[in-house]
Parts: structure tokens; sequence; C-alpha cells
């Protein structure tokens, strides 16, 4: 009768738990393999580790949906984000083409540059708005494209 | 998720190992299966 090398793998507390109690754990296998050889002429405890294994099964199959689950919603999330184009174009559009044409004439100046820039203050005139009120719109307006 | 296992290698009879390949019972989850009854008491040799 020839013999067959066959790789078991054990769960880590139950094989910690063997060790600390000292037990030969191939041979308490082949015994154990043995006796459920010999004891199940009527098949019960095939059936009952089959019952089992499927239970196990049945969980882990239950994880995996629930991750898969979890994973799907994420992308859904990514898809549904706004890419940073579709973001940039959306703040230039919100902004108008007073802020689109504020930005070209003004982009090069720092935030105190413009206060005090005359061009910008006839801008603002022109424009009918307040030269701090500009200011903030269009500071507000810049640091959105910049975002992006 | 999955457990952490040992593996651990084990000489069988070729017709043990053919007998429980025909019950399609995998043999680590078999094994596992018995060595956690025998851990409770509920199989004694």
């Amino acid at each position: 009768m020839g013999s067959k090398i066959t790789s078991i793998r054990i769960d880590e507390r139950q094989w910690e738990q063997l060790k600390r109690d000292n037990v030969n754990i191939s041979g308490l296998i082949r015994d154990l393999i043995e006796r459920y050889l010999a004891a199940d002429q009527d098949g019960e405890v095939a059936d009952s580790i089959k019952a089992a294994a499927i239970s196990r099964k049945r969980e882990q199959a239950a994880e995996l949906q629930d991750e898969a689950e979890r994973l799907l919603a994420e992308v859904k999330e990514l898809e549904e984000m706004k890419t940073k184009k579709e973001a940039k174009v959306e703040a230039i559009e919100s902004g108008g083409r007073m802020m689109k044409e504020t930005h070209e004439k003004f982009h090069g100046y720092s935030p105190k540059q413009l206060a005090k820039n005359t061009k910008f203050r006839e801008w603002a005139m022109d424009n009918e708005r307040s030269v701090l009120r500009l200011k903030e719109e269009y500071l507000d307006y810049r640091e959105s494209l910049e975002d992006y | 998720m999955s457990k952490n296992k040992q593996t651990i290698s084990v000489s069988l009879d070729k017709d043990i190992v053919e007998r429980i390949n025909q019950d399609h019972v995998n043999t680590s989850g078999l094994v596992n299966t018995m060595l956690r009854k025998y851990l409770r008491g509920e199989i004694k040799l």
C-alpha cells in the first residue's frame, strides 16, 4: 500500500493549542482520519462535515458579497465625482464672463496689488462694483481655479 | 476575512486519500473540523 504526502492547512488557533498541549499533530491527524473512515459507515460524520463546510462557505460568500457591494459603492462614488477638468469648467461658468475677463486682465497681480491698481479700480467701476467687493469676488474665483 | 493557517505535510495511505476525495471532502477542511471537535472533547480517540 503506497502513501501520499498531503499538505494540510490548519487554523492557527488550533495549531497553537495543539503545540501547547505538546501533541504530535501528524499522528493525531492520521488517527482522526482513520476514525472518520472507520466510524463513518453510514456517512453521518461525512454529512455533518459537509454541512459544516457548506455553512462556512456560505459565511465566506456573504462576507465577499458585502465586500463586493462596498467596493461597487466606492466605484459609483468615484464615478460620480467630478473630474478636475469638469470642476474647472464649472468654476469658470459659474464665475461668468466678467470673472473670466477679470482673470485675463489681472491674474498676474497679487491680492495686495489689486486694490491699489488703477486699472483694477476702473474695471470695478466699469462693472458697477466696489473695488473691495470685486477684489473679494475675484480672489474667490481665482482660488477656485487654482484648486483645480 | 481569512484566518491565519499553518501548513503541515502528512503522509497518508493512498487509499485513504482516495476515499476522502470520493467523499468530495476537502482534506484540510475535514481535518480542521475534526481537530475542532477533538479539542472540544466531542471526539475521543
